[in-house]
């Protein structure tokens, strides 16, 4: 008998070709060890919305909406009355009388807008001759107002009736808002950022842009409000600003740049191949993270400075991150996987953070020159930290569009395999479990 | 002769005085008690000299004119009898005249049915080595004497221990089947009353208009009339003609007036005496009878037409009583205990006779009316007064007793009956035991077993009475005699106006309104779900209480009388053991679920047999092997003083040598197979002879040489082998002789692998050979499986912790061998869902993996042969994969403790069926453990300070990957306890290695 231990390690080739990471399979701070897989859609699921603590719904390109149980899994609702696939969803709560009455705006490209009550499934207002699709919402909680940003900028008040709207820009429509003090709505335009005014008057609002701010080089495709104070925006070619919510000025410019400063001419070729857009930013006030083409960038606007980043994240194009309370991160690729990371500080600044620091997540082949220069860089910048891989979640087929995290209720990933996957902690669902389980008994009189 | 039948204890009384409750002892539905055999043997060595091969059941009759004849036999005489004298065994089962006793006060003037209980004995041939539980019923016939047609049925085996052993079952489903028979025949009785009563009116009307006309004439006609008299029934048919015209309307009505006048009958009925009706079936009676008809109907010239009036009416009167008897039958059964007879399910609504148990009165009679009413050919007569010869007249056939119908049903029960005590008493005990425990066991049972094993017992029980429901009654037409108004009006001067009462339910009587009785169907109708869901019940009880009320019939029959027959007869057992505990609800629940019980029951009953075949029996003597009732031993000790001490203390100290001794032999049975590996040939062979039974159902396609092993006794086997063509002993160490039948199977399946070795997903009920055979495939695959790979505990482990194994192949055989291998060690994912896909070629999906641990997959419907298809590559973190063309094995090391015995094993074993009990003993320990994982409280609250010694060691002793099984049984157990579909795909993030060959 002859018995070969190959060891942890992979030996299948088939494994992705231009892997910038490989965890072992032995992930002992991925605490997801649960997963249950909802299948409803017919088309790429887009967008995750949290409805309450135990609801969320899911819409995407077949134009259905589905309403989802967090913790059964169960399919709730299915909102069906858009024709084509939805291009914005957001959670709205409507007050009436004392009580805060959950609903979802929907936007679709066949250009209606959908109000819906997600206890019910009825669809309570909807508003179709739009001129153009709506490519962004933006609640404003304080106003009771919202506003649906597609070629124009209109201003709706909570019974869907139309207050005002901007004036058609010609080709670029607004891709993303976000609200700034003083009834200021900065709006990203391709390359610019907008600021118009909400002025309120009575009972006339009018919307006027006050500024044109072009700083941007290339169209702008994040656009994040970090505080009150500050928002930040981030571009196709790697260019983050963060602002001044106030007076609009340039607090800090990062132009990231992934390539080596000193580049020889082999780099120089790969250059081009290397995505640097800034896909989606999130921030918790302290710290931004981008996601820069594969990979992550950690910015502490605090200090103005880079805290980590790591050039190949994924294997390909980061869509949506996430920062957690406790240092971590998670974020999620075309690639099919969600990833968590810890930052973790350096273990001596002195000590020059070999290759093999990096290496030691088994980095194949072409990758361990990539993994080279971030390490040169370290020394440049006190106080940077790692962003080191804790767990990856495998699943989806397909590209990872967002997630939704519910805590210890689980995190929610939705993808263009038409499925969206709960990812949960084992192990706290077991107890759970047999908590029921001894309910049941008590119940049951059997204990 | 038998004067007094010696009686012979169960047990003794000190027995029950010894009993020491010990705490630790498992709870008495979950213990197994060892098995109880007798000898010095093992239980199936003894060889019968009974010349028949198999068991079989046995319908004779006390015919009156021939004697005891067989009907029938199930199977038919020509499979099972064999050379088996079938007359001469009718005769003696059937002179165990167990009526005789029941002689009532007859001399009260009126005709009165007897409503005798069964009874239910198990009697004894020892010469001939033939064994036979037996049931005794009485059908009413109202030309046969006496009115009763004596039947019997009998489970005849040479098996005494089995008839004791299932003396409980027996008797439960007979009951069944008499039962069956029995309210089939109640309902044809009173048809044939309905008709007889119907002409006796008719004929008492034509004697009215006679007298009548008689009194008009004055008595000069006198003579002329008795002339007419003188010459006969024809002058006066030809009277009843000229009048028929006349009365044609009464006539009609004569239906309506009867069905008045029988509910008037059972009303007087239900208020006056309802004990049990006795009278003597001998040929007093029915020769007082006769005597009777003849004095009322004789030929010989009457006086005057009064008496001839007086006399039919009063046959009339008797008669309105036998109907009233049949009719109220079941009101007085109903009273006397929670007695509801068998019904069959879904009967259509207008036989509400049947769906309504409660408020059967009205609904009784309507039934009976209802076939007189519809047969139009049927044309009134005047009574016969000669009575014909009875040797002259052909007897009723059984069918035409009971309805064919209930007929029909009741032979679809034996036919059921006869499967499900197939086997010898050793398979059948354990396999009882088996289901018994694990129908215990029910928030784990689903893990390792199959679903259809344990449906089986409860799919043989419903599927006696869900037979039922299949066919149609056809003997029911709509009721449309009160359809018919015409008739309703005219009779009513011929007959006395009666109120009518409905009597509803036991007490409360209802004065019911005309026009109730149009619709009483509607009125008595329960809703429909309640017939079908009761009919089990009903099953139940009917048994219950008619056992309880059996054996008190049957006992006191002992005790009187004297049975006289030429041949003696042994009377092994009556049932009267389980007075003690024989509460109606035990004894109803021994049927649905007979655990503890039926153990009893085997315990005794052998220890009985024991005591018999150490006492000296004559060739010709009659003994009887049992009583039941000894288990009263206070009852025993007043009326069989002497039958206690049958036991001498040197037999009793015999037979605690015995079960020592037995003890040791079971354990030897678990150990034993794998000890003697290649010595020992006849004896393993005799120890598992059960397996010539699947031989025998092997299909000729398979391997046409089965037919010819097992037609071989099992003594014979070793010589069988030496038949077997040479080109099948390629293979010698599998052709031990133990292992015949395995080792064909075997070879069929590696000759045609695609049919046989496809796992068998949906399996049909009620085949336990089918089921044992896939056993012994199963597990003998498994131990190629585990000879093959060393590294097999790792993929055993995979599977049973839930992570999802991936046969990759190119060959759809060797994939499927494997999977069936592998399936021994899968546990379900719930009662329904096995999670096994044999063989599939689409590429897998997420969800598959939730739905599916055990996944045979086709290499090549992918493009790269030499590689793993991308989507196993894709999955791999939740995917074991084991590749029969390579021979790899990818998936996490197992370092556990747990599970080898699993995989140590192999070489003890030879035979799959051996080893597939092994592994799932085993696996029973894991669930075990598994459970106390999931229901031990303190467990699961982490917090509390002190922790369980048990916890304790669950986290310190049981290893890592130990625990993962343990935890993903119990997650198993969890979701099937709340019934939640096991939807969430569990997995941990372990490190794969790479096992190959």
């Amino acid at each position: 008998m002859l018995r070969w231990i190959l060891g942890g390690r992979e030996a299948q080739g088939t494994v992705e070709k231009s892997a910038a990471l490989f965890i072992g399979e032995e992930q002992p701070k991925n605490c997801f060890t649960e997963m249950q897989v909802l299948k409803g859609h017919f088309d790429i699921v887009r967008f995750l919305v949290q409805i309450d603590d135990l609801r969320f719904a899911s819409a995407g390109d077949d134009g259905q909406v589905l309403i989802w149980n967090v913790e059964t899994g169960d399919c709730l609702l299915e909102l069906r009355g858009h024709t084509q696939q939805i291009t914005a969803m957001t959670s709205y709560s409507i007050i009436r009388g004392r009580n805060a009455h959950a609903a979802l705006i929907t936007a679709s490209s066949d250009r209606t807008l959908s109000l819906w009550d997600p206890d019910s499934g009825n669809r309570v207002q909807n508003i179709s001759d739009l001129q153009s699709s709506v490519k962004c919402l933006l609640v404003l909680v304080r106003l009771d107002m919202w506003l649906s940003g597609g070629n124009e900028l209109c201003v709706w008040n909570r019974d869907f009736e139309l207050q005002c709207k901007t004036v058609h820009h010609s080709d670029a429509g607004i891709s993303a808002m976000v609200e700034l003090p003083k009834n200021f709505i900065a709006a990203a335009m391709d390359k610019e950022i907008v600021i118009f005014k909400l002025s309120l008057s009575g009972s006339d609002i009018a919307v006027m842009a006050m500024r044109h701010l072009a700083d941007h080089q290339d169209t702008i495709h994040s656009l994040i409000s970090i505080s009150d104070g500050l928002f930040a925006s981030g571009s196709h070619i790697g260019e983050l600003i963060i602002w001044d919510s106030v007076d609009w000025t340039i607090q800090a410019y990062e132009h990231i740049l992934w390539e080596e400063p000193a580049g020889d001419s082999q780099s120089e070729v790969r250059l081009k191949q290397i995505e640097r857009s800034i896909q989606h930013m999130s921030s918790d006030g302290e710290f931004i993270v981008a996601a820069v083409g594969s990979g992550l960038y950690v910015f502490n606007v605090l200090v103005k400075s880079v805290v980590a980043y790591r050039k190949m994240a994924h294997d390909s194009n980061v869509l949506h991150t996430m920062l957690q309370e406790d240092g971590r991160l998670m974020s999620c690729s075309e690639d099919g996987s969600v990833r968590l990371w810890e930052l973790q500080d350096l273990p001596l600044p002195a000590e020059p953070a070999s290759s093999g620091f990096f290496g030691m997540f088994g980095t194949f082949g072409k990758s361990s020159k990539q993994t080279g220069p971030p390490a040169k860089k370290i020394p440049e910048v006190p106080g940077l930290r790692s962003l080191e891989l804790i767990g990856d979640l495998i699943g989806h087929s397909g590209a990872v569009q967002m997630f939704l995290s519910f805590k210890e209720k689980g995190l929610v990933t939705c993808s263009t395999d038409h499925l969206l996957i709960i990812w949960k902690d084992g192990e706290l669902q077991s107890q759970l479990r047999s908590l029921a389980v001894f309910q049941k008994l008590e119940e049951n009189q059997k204990l | 002769m038998i004067s007094s039948p010696d009686l012979v204890g169960f047990t003794k009384e000190t027995e029950f005085s010894e009993i020491v409750i010990d705490p630790s002892v498992l709870p008495e539905e979950l213990s197994v008690p060892l098995y109880p055999y007798n000898g010095d043997t093992t239980p199936w060595s003894k060889m019968s000299g009974a010349n028949f091969t198999k068991d079989f059941i046995l319908l004779s009759e006390f015919s009156e004119q021939v004697g005891p004849q067989p009907l029938l036999t199930v199977p038919p005489e020509t499979k099972a009898c064999g050379t088996f004298d079938l007359n001469h065994f009718s005769l003696r089962i059937m002179s165990v005249d167990y009526q005789t006793s029941l002689t009532g006060p007859a001399g009260c003037g009126s005709l009165k049915l007897n409503f005798v209980e069964d009874s239910k004995v198990v009697l004894g041939d020892s010469r001939e080595g033939v064994f036979a539980y037996v049931h005794h019923l009485t059908l009413y016939d109202l030309e046969a004497r006496g009115f009763v047609r004596p039947l019997c049925l009998a489970y005849v085996s040479s098996d005494e221990n089995k008839i004791i052993q299932q003396f409980q079952q027996l008797a439960a489903e007979f009951s069944k089947v008499s039962e069956c028979l029995k309210t089939g025949n109640r309902k044809n009785f009173a048809t044939e009353l309905e008709i007889k009563l119907r002409d006796l009116e008719y004929t008492r009307v034509v004697l009215l208009g006679e007298i009548e006309r008689e009194s008009n004439n004055a008595s000069v006609m006198c003579a002329n009339e008795r002339e007419c008299t003188l010459n006969g029934i024809p002058t006066l048919d030809v009277k009843l003609k000229e009048k028929s015209l006349s009365h044609k309307d009464e006539i009609k009505l004569q239906g309506k007036g009867t069905c008045e006048i029988s509910r008037k009958a059972e009303v007087e009925c239900e208020k006056g005496n309802r004990s049990c009706i006795t009278y003597d079936r001998d040929e007093q009676f029915g020769g007082r009878r006769k005597n009777k008809q003849d004095k009322g109907s004789c030929p010989t010239p009457l006086p005057n037409k009064v008496d001839e009036l007086a006399n039919v009416e009063k046959s009339i009167q008797e008669y309105k009583s036998l109907l009233k008897q049949v009719t109220c039958f079941r009101t007085r059964k109903l009273r006397d205990s929670e007695y509801s007879p068998y019904e069959p399910e879904d009967l259509p609504h207008s036989f509400e006779f049947d769906l309504d148990d409660l408020r059967h009165a009205g609904p009784v009679l309507e039934c009976n009316i209802l076939p007189c009413t519809d047969i139009p050919s049927h044309s009134l007569k005047p009574i016969n007064n000669i009575s014909s010869c009875r040797f002259d007249k052909r007897l009723k056939t059984l069918e035409e007793l009971c309805d064919c119908y209930f007929h029909q049903q009741a032979l679809q029960q034996l036919i059921s009956i006869e499967k499900s005590f197939r086997g010898d008493a050793c398979h059948l005990y354990s396999q009882q035991l088996c289901h018994d425990l694990l129908c215990n066991l029910q928030s784990t049972n689903f893990l390792f077993e199959d679903s259809c094993d344990l449906e089986e017992e409860v799919g043989l029980q419903i599927g006696i009475a869900g037979q039922n429901s299949v066919r149609q009654p056809l003997f029911l037409p709509a009721p449309s005699i009160f359809s018919e108004p015409v008739s309703l009006e005219s009779y009513v001067s011929c007959v006395e106006m009666v109120p009518i009462k409905l009597e509803l339910g036991g007490s409360s009587q209802s004065p019911a309104v005309p026009s109730s009785v149009n619709t009483p169907a509607k009125d008595n109708r329960p809703p429909k779900s309640y017939g079908v869901e009761t009919e089990m019940e009903n099953g139940g009880v009917v048994s219950a209480s008619d056992c309880q009320e059996n054996v008190e019939m049957c006992v006191s029959a002992l005790m009187k009388t004297s049975i006289s027959s030429g041949d003696s007869i042994e009377v092994l057992g009556t049932e009267k053991s389980f007075r003690s505990q024989g509460s109606n609800i035990l004894m109803e629940t021994a049927l649905q679920r007979p655990p503890p019980w039926s153990t009893t029951t085997m315990l005794d009953g052998l220890r009985q047999g024991r005591v018999t075949t150490i006492r000296t029996c004559s060739e010709d003597s009659i003994e009887v092997l049992c009583t039941t009732e000894s288990i009263l031993p206070e009852d025993l000790r007043a009326s069989y003083p002497c039958a206690i001490d049958e036991e001498s203390p040197e037999q009793e100290t015999v037979e605690k040598k015995i079960s020592h001794k037995q003890e040791d032999k079971q354990v030897e049975c678990v150990y034993g197979e794998g000890n003697e590996v290649t010595g020992d040939h006849g004896g393993a062979c005799m120890e598992e002879p059960q397996y010539f039974y699947p031989a025998v159902i092997l299909t000729p396609p398979d391997c046409p040489m089965i037919m010819t092993i097992s037609r071989s006794s099992s003594q014979d086997v070793c010589h069988a082998s030496d038949s077997i063509p040479l080109p099948l002993l390629d293979e010698p160490c599998r052709m031990v002789p133990d292992d015949l039948s395995d080792c064909f199977s075997y070879r069929s399946t590696t000759a045609s692998t695609t049919s046989e070795c496809t796992f068998p997903t949906c399996l049909p009920k009620n085949k336990r050979g089918g089921t044992r055979r896939r056993h012994g495939r199963v597990g003998r695959a498994a131990l190629q499986f585990l000879r093959q790979f060393p590294f097999a505990v790792h993929a055993v482990f995979s599977l049973l912790c839930g992570r999802t194994l991936v046969v990759l192949g190119s060959e759809e055989a060797a994939v499927r061998r494997m999977v069936t291998a592998l399936s021994v060690y899968m546990p379900h994912l719930s009662r329904y869902r096995d999670g096994i896909q044999p063989w599939t070629s689409t590429p897998l999906q997420l969800s598959d993996l939730l739905n599916w641990k055990l996944i045979g997959f086709n290499r090549m419907c992918c493009y790269t042969y030499t590689n793993m298809p991308h989507c196993l590559g894709h999955h791999s973190r939740y995917l074991s994969i084991l590749d029969v063309d390579q021979k790899t094995l990818r998936c996490p090391v197992y370092n556990g403790t747990l599970l080898n015995p699993l995989v140590e094993s192999r070489n003890h074993f030879k035979r799959g069926n051996t080893y597939f009990m092994f592994a799932q003993s085993v696996h029973s320990n894991l669930v075990s453990t598994a459970f106390l994982l999931t229901f031990s409280h303190g467990f699961h609250t982490p917090r509390r300070p002190r922790e369980s010694t048990w916890r304790q060691c669950f986290h310190s002793e049981i290893h890592r990957d130990d625990k993962k099984i343990l935890n993903y049984l119990s997650e198993l157990i969890k979701l099937h306890f709340m019934d939640v579909p096991p939807n969430v795909l569990r997995f941990s993030y372990t490190t794969n290695s790479v096992f190959k060959l």
